[in-house]
């Protein structure tokens, strides 16, 4: 019945319940690392870590944390999980830590996993919490991926700092600044819900 | 949370004020071990990162490999004082990395800018520390940005991108006035006052 229920959480998370392009979370992040495919992949195993211990560990306290101050809880868990990515991103990958600057930092205000704490962290078993966490986080970065893919190729012609396209192509500035990630995810959401999830359309 | 028993509300509240004390231990604790025991290495980064950004200054490619930087900056940089550095290149002449600080859009630009040993034409500029926009002012780390500085003579003036090839020229970011002045700026307050800052260390 558990594993029922881990694979309802991670098809829901990958697909109709996506924190990126049907609740439209963490957008601010979405928008911000999305111009080179190797940065975006280090905030998004940072997300992932994030959201499934933060929810692990919210879910294993949720029966002492008191209803009052869970917010502050939260937050210092989440606060906790994030400082300590930063400092291993710092020890072993100064390069691309510097990179991403303050935005590894700006992981604890990503709404995903504030989200994913209040939301279901707070009303589940510590397992199943686990698995909505990793999939959730799992959800959010292959969108960003997607995205991360299609900017870096336009804008820089590369795919992971490779040469792909050759100088025929004339490089899309506007893909790796920040303009183009708001086309980027709009033309991706637009792609996704108008292909995929039809039937829900215009339901909220 | 329906297991528990109610409680009172003056226990209620000491658990509540007890319980976030208890995690904020906990948590901070946690932080604090991860923080000691990545300590060293994030030092060392950083001052390898530092000395990377020397060597670039002065025109000399640093290697890939964090020892063997190392090794090349002890061979070949010597402080001279908490300004500047002089360093010695392969070709025996000594060239001078001076330390500078400018104002950004969002805050301070910090610049390793190499002079040549007449003081005359510019080895590298690395601009190693600011907090620019990224995709526009954070241009100026990039390298098409500090390599157009390389064996020209100053003072410097901004051009369109594209066009600041000349002597006294460099390419502006496009759409980073503000960073662009500032670095421009960095570059021609290192060669003015070069010489009083190397004729005062000797």
């Amino acid at each position: 019945m558990n594993l029922k229920k881990m694979r309802t959480v991670t098809i829901a998370n990958l697909g109709r319940e996506n924190q990126v392009f049907v609740h439209v979370l963490g957008i601010c992040s979405t928008l911000a690392v999305t111009n080179d495919l190797r940065n975006t992949l280090v905030m998004c195993l940072g997300l992932i870590f994030t959201t499934g211990l933060s929810n692990l560990t919210i879910s294993a306290l949720r029966s002492w944390i008191p209803q009052r101050v869970r917010m502050m809880v939260t937050t210092l868990i989440i606060a906790a999980y994030v400082i300590i990515v930063d400092i291993v991103l710092k020890a072993t990958a100064p390069d691309i830590s510097r990179q991403l600057g303050p935005y590894v930092g700006l992981i604890i205000t990503n709404c995903i996993i504030m989200g994913r704490a209040e939301a279901f962290a707070l009303t589940n078993r510590p397992l199943l919490s686990l698995v909505d966490g990793i999939t959730a986080g799992i959800g959010y970065s292959w969108v960003l991926m997607v995205i991360a893919f299609l900017r870096e190729l336009m804008g820089s012609g590369t795919v992971w700092g490779i040469a792909v396209l050759g100088d025929w192509w004339v490089k899309w500035s506007i893909m790796v600044m920040a303009p183009g990630a708001f086309f980027m995810l709009a033309l991706f959401v637009w792609v996704v819900k108008g292909r995929f999830l039809r039937d829900e359309g215009g339901a909220k | 949370m329906s297991g528990r028993k109610p409680r009172s509300k003056g226990r209620e509240r000491l658990f509540t004020v007890f319980f976030m004390f208890a995690v904020t231990v906990v948590f901070v604790a946690a932080v604090s071990a991860a923080h000691l025991f990545a300590r060293d290495a994030i030092k060392r980064n950083e001052s390898l990162f530092l000395k990377r950004s020397v060597l670039a200054a002065a025109g000399i490619a640093a290697p890939a490999d964090g020892a063997a930087v190392e090794k090349l900056y002890a061979d070949r940089v010597r402080a001279a004082d908490g300004r500047h550095y002089r360093v010695l290149r392969h070709d025996g002449d000594a060239v001078y990395v001076f330390t500078r600080r400018g104002t950004g859009l969002w805050g301070p630009i910090d610049a390793h800018v190499g002079l040549d040993a007449a003081l005359d034409r510019l080895t590298g500029v690395d601009f190693y520390a600011h907090g620019e926009t990224p995709g526009l002012g954070a241009r100026i780390s990039e390298p098409w940005f500090t390599a157009q500085f390389r064996g020209k003579k100053g003072p410097f003036r901004p051009q369109p991108e594209g066009t600041g090839a000349a002597d006294g020229r460099f390419d502006a970011v496009t759409g980073a006035t503000v960073t662009t002045t500032a670095a421009g700026d960095i570059v021609n307050g290192v060669i003015a006052d070069a010489p009083g800052i190397v004729g005062g260390g000797r």
